[in-house]
């Protein structure tokens, strides 16, 4: 049986709001510290974590990709098909 | 309750560790070939490792009754050094017929570099070859979405592939193409 929506809030509040603080106190070390030989703007990292906590806030549509998805696709390399020309590889489709 | 570790390298552990998961209900264990922290340096060092995969695990684990069972491959690693990788590989079948050998495994990519993706096909003629079950390792991290793509495009190009003897580890999305997935070590 599917669960509702309060039941899997009930379930996770605890371990998402622990995340949540983890992910707070992370940006403020990241504010308090101090400049390093570039600025952290310019670290694609920041940039993507960023990126990665307003998707959080998004409400993608039902027909859309989930926020996990688009999370994953964040912080992956992108594929490309013609991957085994790039490599002179044989590999049948 | 009895369980089974479908994916445990005991080989980087001590005779405590099986100890505790004897204890603890384990009745059987798969370890796959791994990377051992460095690069080995030559087809005998591989040699050794299998014996110790197919020889002395087996018999530490028994001392605790637990079965072991394990794959043989070069890791997707140590896959980028082709010529070592070529020995391996033609080095594996001398354990193919040990009674605790499953299959060819964990293949896979790390980088999702050309030589990696020359050894994964290589591996997987063997396995073909010898009638072997496939175990893949998908990359970590950023590499993870681009590298299994890739893997899937080389499993789903060959029609000797049978699907239901292909499991695929460390998935973060459980859809299969039809092969077995497992989601052992996310990251």
């Amino acid at each position: 049986m599917s669960q509702t929506k309060s039941q899997v809030l009930q379930e996770t509040y605890l371990t998402v709001r622990a995340k949540l603080l983890e992910i707070a106190a992370t940006l403020d070390r990241i504010d308090r510290a101090a400049d390093g030989e570039s600025k952290i703007e310019d670290d694609l990292r920041y940039t993507r974590l960023r990126q990665g906590i307003h998707l959080l806030l998004s409400e993608p549509a039902p027909d859309e990709s989930t926020r996990a998805e688009l999370m994953q696709l964040l912080f992956s390399r992108s594929y490309e098909e013609d991957w085994p020309s790039q490599f002179a590889l044989t590999v049948k489709r | 309750m009895d369980y089974i570790d479908p994916h445990i390298h005991m080989v980087s552990r001590t005779t405590d560790d099986y100890e505790t998961i004897a204890r603890m209900g384990c009745v059987a264990l798969s370890e796959p070939a791994f990377w051992a922290g460095f690069d080995r340096g030559s087809v005998d060092s591989f040699r050794d490792y299998f014996r110790q995969l197919t020889v002395t695990e087996p018999a530490r684990a028994a001392q605790y009754g637990i079965q072991h069972f394990t794959w043989l491959c070069i890791n997707a690693k140590e896959a980028e050094n082709v010529s070592l990788s070529r020995e391996v590989i033609a080095m594996i079948p001398e354990f193919l017929d040990k009674p605790n050998v499953l299959g060819i495994g964990e293949i896979g990519l790390n980088k999702n570099t050309k030589n990696e993706a020359t050894i994964f096909l290589e591996h997987m003629e063997l396995a073909i070859k010898f009638n072997q079950q496939i175990l893949i390792h998908t990359p970590h991290l950023d590499d993870k979405y681009q590298g299994t793509r890739m893997i899937l495009d080389m499993l789903n190009g060959d029609s000797r592939i049978d699907r239901s003897r292909v499991l695929v580890d460390h998935v973060e999305d459980t859809r299969s193409n039809a092969y077995w997935t497992m989601a052992t070590g996310r990251a």
